[in-house]
């Protein structure tokens, strides 16, 4: 395994961040614990979930995930060996506490501590706000389109300062944004700085093939800033692993339960760069899903790579990436695709 | 004519501004006097130049484009009706300055100074830095590409890039609005503003001048069109929340938006029959093919390209203003009725169907 610093922090995280927002429906409790005993001892001590977990989310399956998680913990006695990253969801489900703007106090609050619970710790390594309150352009939104009338949302010196107080407390060690846009990224990090409050460590934004639209203008900030990106659907939803192409839609696979919810990435654009990149990877002598990930782990920009599974066979071939190095030409051949053919699934 | 406030200022700009990069090279003296007078005619207020122009950028024509119209406000007596924008150089120009880093104290006074002498006037409405000095992604490239040496060469635009600086080595956020205030406070400019800019770039001068109470800038000016809209992604969000908005360059194109390139026609005195070598950055196959759709849409729509492509830009929300450009009156015209064009909600919703599916081919 290899390690990289979490943000501004001594963390040592691994580049291979295990996600796990498939246990609780695709995957039982049995394969999730079966997925951190093999995660754990190829190295990885980086784990990541959210409230909202399982996915899709539906109210049944909230902290579903969190609670397998925890009782993993208790069972194996590994809480210490994890870097646990989870997330306070953002607004719009009316059964995470009726579905408006979260990011106040109590909100928070009332988050976090029933987190603790299901995961049953007392301290969560990296907490991170799971998508903006504020109108912006994420979950598959490539431009911004501004909203004169928008809902007022809680300002970024007002959540620091909540957060502040929960690392005071010691139930969270470390901040991060997710789905976040170049706007919010810098709102957060200049707040910190003029109000001497915490510094955010990470973003969770998508990154891969078909989207590598935080090359634009978030991985400048990331660089300069020293905030990396931790980088998730790394196989965009499996699109990547290329068992979807050519219209095949394996009976167990997220497209085959779930297509209606996810249309994120199915595009005409999608499916024709899917294709090309299939066809530079056959000719590389390696597997698309090699291809994408060691990509995405060789960005300088990445703090960690989240990766997901749903079988054991899967998870494996994820987490071998790590051993695969692209070459400069194999580099330049992929961004020349993504140049012909620049992030069709935002 | 329709106007915009620039910024948090109280100026109110056309919302198409006079482009005049062409003036001095395609555009002789007298042709670029017509072109300003029938665009005041028109009701633009509002005429973009910059110390390196015109272009395609060389030593004997450094300059050319500010000499023009700094004649025509002499010869017009029209100094005190336009609202007047010109830039400093970034780094990597030879003849200008040395091609090293320019915003500094030192350069910046010489910037100044010979752009009021050639300009004829002692005060410039929008001061804006041409591009960063910094490593970063502007004039074509579309991903940030982080360098941690020095020394590393790129090409960007056809400029030699070996003196731009490095991670390191270029002026501060802050030293750059400090001297500018100086300036301010002369009298010199009144106003300030980036163009080639980044999130980081743009987000890093604002929380500058927030922190320290320096000028804050009032505008950015960076390409703008319908095969290059990156500025939706992550600029626009902070110049609409920040009261800071686009001066559009480009919005044509370089004219690949006019629908004269296409089907492989190269006309004889069009820029790129020209200087075909120099603007290479809109020579992209995806280019071509989303400018056939758009030009499809704009015949279905009983609209020219031209017209429906500005019209798009000028629709904006966090448009300031629209800078145009041409080497005819016919030209002209066109780009400056496209004040008058409204795009219905279905034209747009068809524009936006099809850079979904066409998103961005020429950054």
């Amino acid at each position: 395994m290899k390690y990289k610093k979490l943000g501004a922090t001594n963390l040592e995280v691994s580049l291979i961040c295990l996600g796990t927002m498939t246990w609780g429906q695709q995957n039982s409790e049995s394969d999730g614990f079966a997925q951190m005993d093999y995660a754990l001892e190829k190295g990885i001590n980086f784990f990541d979930t959210a409230e909202l977990y399982a996915t899709p989310p539906m109210d049944h399956s909230y902290g579903k995930t969190e609670k397998i998680i925890g009782n993993w913990f208790v069972e194996k006695k590994n809480r210490h060996k994890i870097i646990l990253g989870s997330k306070i969801a953002g607004p719009g489900f009316k059964w995470i506490r009726g579905g408006g703007n979260e990011y106040c106090e109590k909100g928070l609050e009332t988050a976090l501590d029933e987190s603790l619970k299901r995961l049953r710790t007392d301290y969560i390594d990296i907490y991170q706000l799971h998508w903006p309150e504020r109108n912006t352009n994420y979950f598959g939104k490539l431009d911004y389109q501004h909203d004169e009338n928008e809902k007022k949302w809680h300002e970024f010196d007002s959540v620091l300062k909540i957060l502040g107080k929960f690392i005071k407390q010691g139930k969270i060690r470390h901040i991060g944004i997710s789905n976040e846009t170049p706007y919010g990224f810098s709102k957060y990090l200049e707040s910190a700085k003029i109000h001497n409050l915490p510094r955010i460590v990470s973003v969770q934004n998508p990154y891969n093939f078909l989207n590598r639209t935080y090359d634009v203008g978030m991985s400048e900030i990331s660089m300069r800033e020293n905030v990396g990106l931790l980088a998730y659907s790394p196989l965009a939803f499996g699109y990547l692993s290329g068992k979807y192409i050519n219209g095949e839609m394996p009976k167990n696979s997220r497209m085959g339960l779930y297509a209606d919810i996810w249309g994120r990435y199915r595009k005409k654009k999608a499916y024709e760069a899917v294709e090309e990149y299939y066809k530079l990877s056959k000719k590389k002598n390696m597997s698309l899903t090699h291809m994408a990930l060691a990509y995405v782990n060789s960005r300088p920009f990445v703090t960690s790579n989240i990766i997901g599974a749903t079988t054991m066979g899967q998870l494996k071939e994820n987490i071998e990436s790590i051993n695969v190095n692209l070459d400069k030409k194999t580099i330049d051949e992929i961004n020349l695709i993504h140049q012909n053919n620049p992030n069709p699934a935002p | 004519m329709k106007f915009k406030k620039l910024g948090n200022t109280d100026i109110d700009v056309s919302l198409i501004c006079l482009g005049t990069m062409n003036m001095g090279e395609q555009n002789t003296q007298e042709e670029s006097f017509e072109q300003m007078d029938y665009s005041l005619e028109k009701g633009v207020n509002f005429f973009d130049t910059a110390e390196v122009y015109a272009v395609p950028p060389r030593k004997e024509t450094q300059g050319k484009s500010e000499e023009i119209i700094g004649n025509w406000f002499m010869e017009k007596k029209k100094r005190d009706k336009i609202i007047l924008a010109t830039k400093c150089v970034g780094a990597g120009v030879d003849w200008i300055r040395g091609g090293g880093n320019q915003f500094s104290e030192k350069n910046f006074t010489q910037a100044i100074e010979g752009s009021l002498k050639r300009l004829k006037t002692d005060y410039i409405d929008l001061y804006q830095l041409h591009w960063p000095e910094r490593n970063t992604n502007f004039f074509g490239t579309r991903d940030y590409d982080h360098k941690t040496a020095d020394g590393v060469e790129l090409e960007f635009d056809g400029i030699d890039s070996s003196k731009k600086a490095e991670h390191g080595g270029w002026n501060s956020f802050e030293s750059i609005l400090k001297v500018l205030k100086k300036f301010i406070t002369q009298g010199k400019i009144r106003h300030i503003g980036v163009s080639n800019e980044t999130p980081w770039g743009f987000g890093k001068y604002l929380e500058v001048s927030e922190k320290l109470n320096l000028p804050k800038i009032v505008s950015v000016q960076n390409p703008y069109n319908l095969l290059n809209r990156s500025y939706d992604i992550g600029m626009s969000e902070i110049s609409c929340r920040e009261n800071v908005g686009l001066l559009a360059y480009s919005p044509l194109a370089i004219g690949y938006l006019s629908g004269k390139y296409r089907e492989n026609k190269i006309p004889e005195k069009s820029r790129i029959g020209l200087f075909g070598q120099f603007w290479t950055r809109y020579k992209e196959p995806a280019a071509i093919r989303a400018t056939d759709e758009y030009f499809n849409l704009a015949k279905d729509s009983g609209v020219s390209l031209t017209q429906m492509a500005l019209a798009f830009v000028n629709s904006r929300p966090f448009m300031t203003s629209n800078i145009i450009g041409a080497t005819t009156m016919e030209q002209l015209k066109e780009n400056i009725g496209s004040v008058d064009v409204d795009l219905s909600k279905e034209i747009i919703e068809k524009i936006n169907l099809i850079h979904s599916n066409n998103p961005n081919p020429t950054p």
